[in-house]
């Protein structure tokens, strides 16, 4: 199978808007959301690629970019052989007829003031497909009863049809110039959940029936794993892994790809299951975390060289860093707290208070006890009575110094796990760094991210 | 199978023409009460104004007091004459309805010329973006940072005794091709039309930009880019017809504004010319003598008034109706 599209390095950045205003004041620089960052997929001709990821990772702007809807900012993307990010605009628009895009929601992305014969026959205008109006009208009529609908709603407008009619209009008309290649933006997450099964079905059989490549983007893992042959798992805006669906789905490498599996529901209240929770919320684009990307949500991130504690342990000591940070620990009120029970509101106290709240958690229905090493056990306190004394920026620095890991200091790449179609972008699987750390604490291991040590 | 199809594509435009109606029908009943009173009280004075020669036996020029009766200058009104009659023997009823022509004629091509100006420089404006914006949008600030009457007052002063079509001959000979209008072309009239649409075409300019760039935003703009429809087929096809509906419902106040903008010029003698009858050519005439001949002012600041008024208030009603956000009770608000 020789590759159709090819994603080489794609990257979109999007800028804030300079204006007059901020030139004035040089102290704000410009902002910009890294969007997509150095991506690099292929989908191979006849095959169903999935991209998977939480809202915002930047999954419909890598699919735009690549057929150049947006311009992308870096990188370039080949169809066929042809550089499409070299593409004149009669060559691109020569390119609209291979790869046609059907979108997410069906009530926007229908004109409303065109009929479903306008909506239908004007991209067969545009490519010349059909020798006149006739004969467009009656493609047009055998395109819809092909997606599901009757040839008596040629003459309709979008707001006459239901979500499911619409997405079927849609996909007609992105059939209608006879494309080698679909990119599919969520097309059923906008649906009712009994219509989504019947709108896959379509596509299914459309695929089959004209040999469709596919890219298939969504945040449901279950329906990616129905629908495509492969899977690429991203988050924001970097390929976390790549892999067969089977592969994926039975043998997932990267610790994001397994938390977004236990995350898939299972309509069985009996079934135990082990639930990887992620911490915090996805980082903004913005200004994206150094290193790997997911490190700072990552539950089996890589502890500082001569860590020798556990890795839940470690965790507490990150939470804690991540919750300084963000400005999320008050001392004074947890001394108002104290008095108001009655207990001594010394300067000791408090940072016992804030250490059996915030580290050992007692009393936190669901946590388990945990116990720091010594010397970490020492530096979290006077990091924290650095905190009680007013000096937050110090109790962060203080433990910035001994606690990074090492994943937040260089970007992971991707590494081939058997034979070659599986690919992920985690520390853990790089094996120079893996023995780097592995040297330093004897129960880390490769093994050890599989097993049960992350809650 | 073609000659199916072909009955089908007749079949649809009698079905396209129909659901137009239907639309419309449909837009007016949703109309509150007032906006409802409204559109028949403009209908009826458009009617009033065509069918002119129907309503009144005489002409508007013509001096009563020399072809029938010398008493009938300055005569208050009496069943022949409903609006008495003014200095000259002339009808004032006859004038008015006269002037409601003239009045809708200057209303209705200003704004005409007011949104072909404005829907094209805003549309390119808001589409191409860039320093193409920033250009178009500039000029249109410096036109709207004049007040609107010393604007007009320059530009018909500048204009002097010629008329526009003498500058552009080809809006000329479509203008002589309307009816009523056609027999205007030497008067200063066109000059006020054509002062007043470039006067208010800045505000059509900004309306019809915001819309365009809210509608370039939406999904079925970019599934046209997809399509590899052109840049310029987009914005006709897709773009501008899913932003039209703010413009319409600023051009009906337009109207009315422009209606009360051609009387005030000709109040103050620079507007439209002798022997063209306009309401505000009769106040500016009669206000000398309205403490006893004072059915010669009221009635056509009256006539004024109610249409002014009328169309406010039908657009107020269309604004309602096309944008939720300004809805004043109900909704979602």
């Amino acid at each position: 199978m020789s590759s159709l599209l090819t994603i080489d390095g794609l990257t979109k950045h999007f800028s804030e808007k300079d204006s007059l205003i901020r030139r004035l004041r040089p102290d704000q620089e410009v902002r910009t959301v890294r969007a997509v960052d150095d991506v690099s997929l292929d989908v191979k001709e006849g095959e169903t690629l999935g991209l998977v990821g939480e809202s915002g990772c930047g999954k419909s702007t890598l699919a735009r970019a690549a057929v150049r809807l947006i311009e992308p900012t870096d990188g370039s993307v080949y169809f066929d052989g042809d550089e499409v990010t070299g593409f004149s605009r009669s060559e691109l628009r020569e390119f609209r007829s291979e790869v046609q895009v059907v979108f997410q929601d069906p009530f926007a992305s229908l004109n409303p003031r065109y009929t479903v014969a306008k909506t239908l026959m004007e991209p067969m205008r545009v490519h010349n497909i059909g020798a006149n109006d006739t004969e467009r009208r009656e493609r047009a009529a055998s395109l819809l009863e092909r997606c599901g609908l009757g040839a008596e709603h040629l003459d309709r407008h979008p707001h006459e049809f239901s979500g499911g009619q619409r997405q079927r209009i849609a996909i007609a008309r992105a059939l209608s110039v006879e494309p080698s290649m679909l990119i599919a933006d969520e097309p059923v997450s906008a649906l009712d959940v009994s219509v989504q099964a019947r709108i896959l079905n379509l596509l299914d059989e459309l695929r089959e029936e004209m040999g469709l490549s596919m890219l298939f983007i969504s945040h449901d893992m279950s329906i990616v794993r129905r629908v495509c042959d492969r899977v690429a798992v991203m988050y924001l805006g970097k390929i976390a892994e790549v892999a067969p669906t089977d592969r994926l789905f039975t043998d997932p490498q990267h610790p994001y790809t397994q938390a977004l599996l236990s995350a898939i529901p299972v309509p069985d209240p009996t079934v135990e299951r082990d639930r990887v929770h992620l911490e915090g919320d996805v980082p903004t684009p913005i200004d994206p975390p150094s290193g790997c990307r997911f490190h700072p949500r990552c539950p089996k991130v890589i502890p500082t060289e001569g860590w020798d504690g556990s890795q839940a342990a470690w965790q507490r000591v990150l939470a804690l860093k991540r919750r300084l940070a963000a400005d999320e620990l008050d001392a004074e009120t947890t001394r108002e707290h104290l008095e108001d029970e009655r207990k001594s509101v010394s300067d000791d106290a408090v940072v016992q208070e804030l250490y059996d709240e915030h580290v050992a958690r007692k009393g936190v229905a669901d946590a388990e006890t945990v116990s720091l090493p010594p010397d970490a056990n020492d530096t979290v306190k006077s990091a924290l009575q650095r905190l009680v004394a007013g000096d937050r920026d110090g109790a962060v620095a203080m433990l910035e110094r001994s606690y990074t890991t090492p994943c937040a200091r260089e970007e992971p790449s991707l590494t081939t796990h058997g034979a070659g179609t599986h690919q992920s972008a985690c520390h853990l699987h790089d094996p120079s760094f893996v023995t780097q750390s592995k040297s330093q604490n004897g129960e880390l291991a490769v093994d050890g991210i599989a097993s049960g040590d992350a809650r | 199978m073609a000659i199916d199809t072909k009955h089908s594509e007749n079949r649809s435009v009698v079905d396209q023409v129909g659901s137009r109606v239907r639309w419309l029908v449909a837009v007016y009943r949703r109309l509150d009460l007032s906006a409802q009173v409204s559109f028949w009280i403009v209908a009826a004075i458009s009617v009033a104004a065509a069918a002119a020669p129907l309503i009144t036996p005489y002409a508007p020029g013509e001096q009563l007091a020399i072809t029938a009766d010398p008493a009938l200058k300055l005569h208050p009104p009496t069943p022949a004459n409903p609006m008495g009659t003014d200095l000259y023997g002339r009808d004032v009823f006859t004038r008015l309805v006269y002037g409601a022509r003239s009045s809708l004629a200057v209303g209705l091509l200003a704004v005409g010329i007011a949104a072909t100006i404005g829907i094209t420089a805003g549309s390119i404006a808001g589409y191409v973006g860039g320093w193409v914006d920033e250009s178009i949008m500039r000029v249109m600030d410096i036109l709207i940072s004049f007040p609107a009457l010393v604007l007009a007052i320059t530009l018909v002063g500048a204009l002097g005794s010629e008329t526009v079509i003498t500058i552009l001959p080809v809006l000329g000979e479509l203008l002589a091709s309307l009816p009523v209008v056609g027999s205007w072309t030497s008067n200063n009239i066109i000059n006020v039309i054509f002062v007043i649409g470039l006067v208010y075409s800045p505000q059509i300019a900004r309306v019809t930009r915001g819309e365009v760039l809210r509608t370039s935003e939406e999904e079925f703009v970019e599934a046209a880019e997809n399509t590899g429809l052109s840049r310029v087929r987009i914005l006709v096809q897709h773009i501008l017809p899913n932003s039209m509906a703010p413009v319409l419902v600023q051009s009906t106040f337009l109207v009315a504004t422009a209606i009360l903008f051609e009387a005030s010029l000709s109040y103050l003698g620079l507007g439209v010319q002798p022997p063209i009858p306009t309401w505000g050519v009769m106040i500016s005439n009669g206000q000398g003598y309205l403490p006893d001949s004072w059915w010669w002012t009221t009635f056509p600041g009256l006539a004024i008034m109610v249409t002014v008024l009328a169309l406010n208030l039908l657009g107020d009603g269309l604004r309602d109706e096309f944008d939720p956000r300004s809805a004043t009770d109900g909704g979602p608000n």
